[in-house]
């Protein structure tokens, strides 16, 4: 998986690609755990991932429950086969999702 | 090192060898050149002197035959002094009288003793026979002995000519110089003057006996004097003594008075001893001499007794011998030349040297050959003598040369050992710590890692002994390290195997569940991914008619997961009660879990509670997939609106909703791994995929159902990673329970 950072501002947008589960969820969980200082913004773009499994919805969690207290966060290009995860899972009503 | 220093010794050796080769040859061209040049330079010098020798030799011969000639010309000269003088004072010796009588004696004359004797010569008158009186005339066998002039055949002027003629007694007495003392005479035979008027001559002569009958106006010396001018001198070829002397020479000159010629002088004198003076003459070993007239080219003498030489045999005019380069001598000889030339002999190369004399046109000649034995013996014996010196010296220098090699050889031989014995040495103190060092490796990978190398050395090895003692070191502690880590995995290792024991223990494994319940058949797998897995599902009798299922998947894998799922499993079970609703209950466990959930793991759940009796299934979901439900003859993935995941976040409320099953009706749970199986093309089994097996497994009972999906989506996934947790679960519903009222 590739994850593009981009800080512009308070405002900080990561592009994701490829697959997001148990393997590379740790990669993730990397960079929302130690760039989020003095974020307000956080965009997730998932406009090139193409697989989310628990262990990637588990860090998304993570990084909704750390802007709840500093900020917004917002999911955005999701495709279809995702949003059908996020349904089932519930994390439609937890997520401010973009299509 | 060893090799480079013995190649050095052996090229300084070869080098040396060389060089005294060299110079040995050196020495020996130098000497052999010494020798060559020595004896070229003798040779010069022996023929340069011989040359000297030869021209002084031909001088010397000439002037003296000059001087032995003089001695006659002298005479002749006298003569004719003292006849000049008589003829110009006629007066004076006349008494001034014209015709002056003679003394009656002085018209006899004979052949013996004179009337008058000087000393042994005898002095007398030779006339023509025509002035002779008949009468008087003596012969003895055949030759006029005596005679007696006649008077009256004189003219007045023969008869004073006659009587002057007396007077020149004295002066042809002169010819006693000649006289030796003992009886014999050199160099002059006769001395004489011819009166021109009448032929008559007088003269002075060793012999006791002589001619009486005499025209000296016939003879050549007479006739070729009077062709002379006053001064003049004739010498005549050698010719034989007319009294069987030898052979004599004669020297006339004309007598001039007031213009007139009066008569003619001569001396003849035999030239045997200028002849003997060249015969004699012996240069070097094989030199000569020859007397030479240019007049007529002819030999006159001739040292050389060898008849076939050259000279010999052109001895009557050397001109003639065809040989060019004597030819070209003879004509410089002839030109009146002196000097020396070298010339080619008798086919041998010789010096010819030439000095003429100067009273007459002879030549003496002295020739030597170039390699003359005196010139050429001399050459040998100083080559010889240059050669033995030279022999000499090479021996000296190959005695020193051989010593020289023989100390050569004993010094390389110290050296070489020194060498040796050094280089062994130094090669020792370089290997020796090698040798250390490689058995210290040998060691060291043979496993005894408390093998210490000690390198005394001051160099780089004690360096790199130190290093193998520090890596001995790092090793042990490395493999001491890896023992401890390798031996708490194996612990941790096993601990998961129990963990995963208890796990799977805490799941109901034992199948038919309830064997003694008609009203359902339920089975359930679960394959973890990991040694412990996240999943889990549970099935258990709430009460008499009420049966609980629950599939569930925490987030997260391993060890920390396993424990999160033990807690919801526990809790789940615990809050399902009869009369409770599944909302409540999974709001409860959530905010439970959230309580201890620091690790941000969250669980996907889905209840279900059948009521046996009446076939209502309760259910709640949280975030968990939805479940396939065969109603007839297909399964159909039943739409349920999920809550949010459980522990995800504190105060969430869940609802439960209700279906209704029929008996025959089957439901089939499951989680993400199975759809998201993933094979090595990244395509994912999906739920499509599996309602297909489903369906094609429509009558199939829940055991075989999961064992025919379970094979299907190994097809799917071949050869790829299992990358979760596989749990299904499915239920059939065969009966209602009867209620006993």
């Amino acid at each position: 998986m590739n994850i593009t950072e981009n800080l512009n501002g308070n405002q900080l947008c990561l592009s994701l690609e490829g697959r997001l589960d148990t393997t590379t969820a740790p990669e993730l969980e990397k960079v929302t755990k130690s760039r989020l200082d003095g974020v307000t913004e956080l965009v997730i773009d998932m406009k090139g991932l193409d697989y989310l499994s628990s262990a990637g919805l588990r860090v998304l969690l993570g990084a909704q429950k750390t802007m709840n207290k500093q900020g917004s966060m917002k999911v955005t290009h999701v495709n279809e086969t995702i949003m059908e995860i996020f349904e089932v899972t519930g994390f439609g009503d937890i997520l401010t999702i973009e299509k | 090192m060893l090799s480079i220093s013995l190649a050095s010794i052996l090229l300084l050796g070869v080098a040396s060898s060389f060089e005294i080769w060299r110079i040995r040859q050196n020495t020996t061209d130098g000497l052999k050149g010494l020798n060559d040049q020595a004896a070229s330079d003798a040779t010069d010098a022996l023929r340069t002197q011989k040359k000297e020798e030869l021209q002084a030799m031909a001088e010397n011969k000439s002037s003296l035959a000059d001087t032995s000639l003089n001695l006659i010309l002298n005479q002749t000269n006298l003569v004719a002094m003292a006849a000049r003088e008589v003829y110009s004072n006629q007066e004076f010796y006349t008494h001034g009288q014209p015709d002056s009588e003679l003394p009656v004696n002085a018209y006899d004359f004979s052949c013996n003793y004179p009337p008058e004797t000087l000393g042994t010569f005898s002095y007398h008158l030779r006339a023509p026979r025509s002035l002779m009186e008949p009468a008087s005339i003596v012969e003895k066998d055949g030759t006029v002995i005596k005679a007696r002039l006649d008077e009256t055949r004189l003219s007045d002027e023969m008869r004073r000519e006659l009587y002057l003629a007396r007077y020149l007694e004295n002066a042809l007495g002169g010819i006693r110089n000649f006289d030796n003392g003992d009886g014999t005479y050199s160099g002059i035979g006769a001395t004489y003057f011819c009166l021109e008027s009448s032929g008559i001559d007088v003269l002075a002569d060793t012999l006791t006996t002589s001619m009486v009958e005499y025209d000296a106006r016939e003879s050549s010396w007479y006739k070729e004097a009077a062709k002379l001018k006053d001064g003049e001198v004739y010498w005549s070829h050698p010719i034989q003594d007319g009294s069987g002397r030898g052979v004599a020479l004669i020297c006339s000159m004309p007598v001039y008075v007031d213009g007139e010629l009066v008569g003619v002088a001569g001396s003849g004198g035999l030239i045997e001893n200028i002849q003997e003076m060249v015969q004699s003459t012996s240069i070097g070993e094989s030199g000569y001499a020859f007397l030479l007239n240019t007049g007529s080219m002819n030999v006159i003498a001739n040292a050389n007794p060898d008849g076939d030489s050259e000279i010999n045999r052109f001895k009557d005019n050397l001109l003639d011998s065809g040989n060019e380069e004597l030819t070209a001598v003879m004509e410089k000889i002839r030109e009146g030349e002196s000097g020396i030339t070298q010339v080619t002999l008798d086919g041998k190369e010789s010096y010819l040297a030439y000095s003429p004399l100067t009273t007459t046109s002879w030549v003496v000649v002295t020739v030597i050959g170039l390699n003359d034995a005196s010139i050429v013996t001399h050459i040998n014996d100083l080559q010889e003598n240059i050669s033995t010196i030279t022999q000499q010296t090479i021996e000296d220098i190959n005695v020193k040369i051989r010593l020289m090699a023989g100390l050569f050889v004993v010094i390389a031989l110290v050296i070489t050992v020194v060498i040796i014995f050094l280089s062994n040495k130094f090669a020792r103190r370089l290997t020796q710590p090698i040798y250390t060092l490689t058995e210290g490796a040998g060691q060291i990978s043979g496993g005894n890692l408390d093998y210490r190398i000690e390198v005394e050395s001051d160099d780089e090895t004690a360096l790199l002994g130190e290093a193998f003692n520090h890596m001995t070191d790092s090793l042990k502690d490395y493999i001491e390290n890896l023992s401890r880590i390798t031996a708490e995995k194996e612990r941790i290792g096993t601990e998961l195997d129990i963990a995963k024991n208890i796990q799977a223990s805490m799941l109901p494994c034992i199948f038919p569940a309830f064997p003694d319940r008609t009203e359902f058949d339920i089975y359930a797998t679960m394959d973890p991914a990991k040694e412990v897995g996240g999943d889990f599902y549970d099935f258990f009798m709430v009460d008499e008619r009420h049966l609980a299922i629950v599939v569930a998947d925490v987030s997260g894998k391993g060890v920390p997961a396993a424990l999160f799922m033990v807690i919801g499993k526990t809790l789940i079970k615990d809050h399902t009660k009869p009369e409770s609703d599944l909302g409540e209950v999974f709001t409860e466990v959530n905010e439970l879990l959230c309580e201890s959930n620091s690790e941000g793991l969250f669980i996907t759940a889905f209840e279900g509670v059948l009521d046996l009796v009446t076939g209502e299934l309760t259910f709640v979901n949280a975030g968990h997939e939805i479940p396939y439900i065969c109603k007839g003859n297909e399964y159909e993935p039943y739409k349920i609106r999920a809550g949010f995941v459980l522990a995800g976040m504190e105060g969430m409320r869940y609802r439960c909703g209700s279906m209704q099953l029929e008996p025959g009706d089957k439901l089939f749970q499951y989680t993400d791994g199975v759809t998201e199986a993933t094979n090595q093309e990244k395509e994912l089994y999906g739920m499509e995929r599996l309602r297909e097996i489903l369906c094609r497994n429509v009558d199939a009972k829940p055991q075989k159902l999961l064992e025919s999906v379970k094979e299907d989506i190994d097809a799917f996934v071949g050869e790829a990673l299992q990358f979760d947790d596989i749990t299904m679960l499915c239920l059939e519903y065969k009966e209602r329970m009867k209620v006993e009222e």
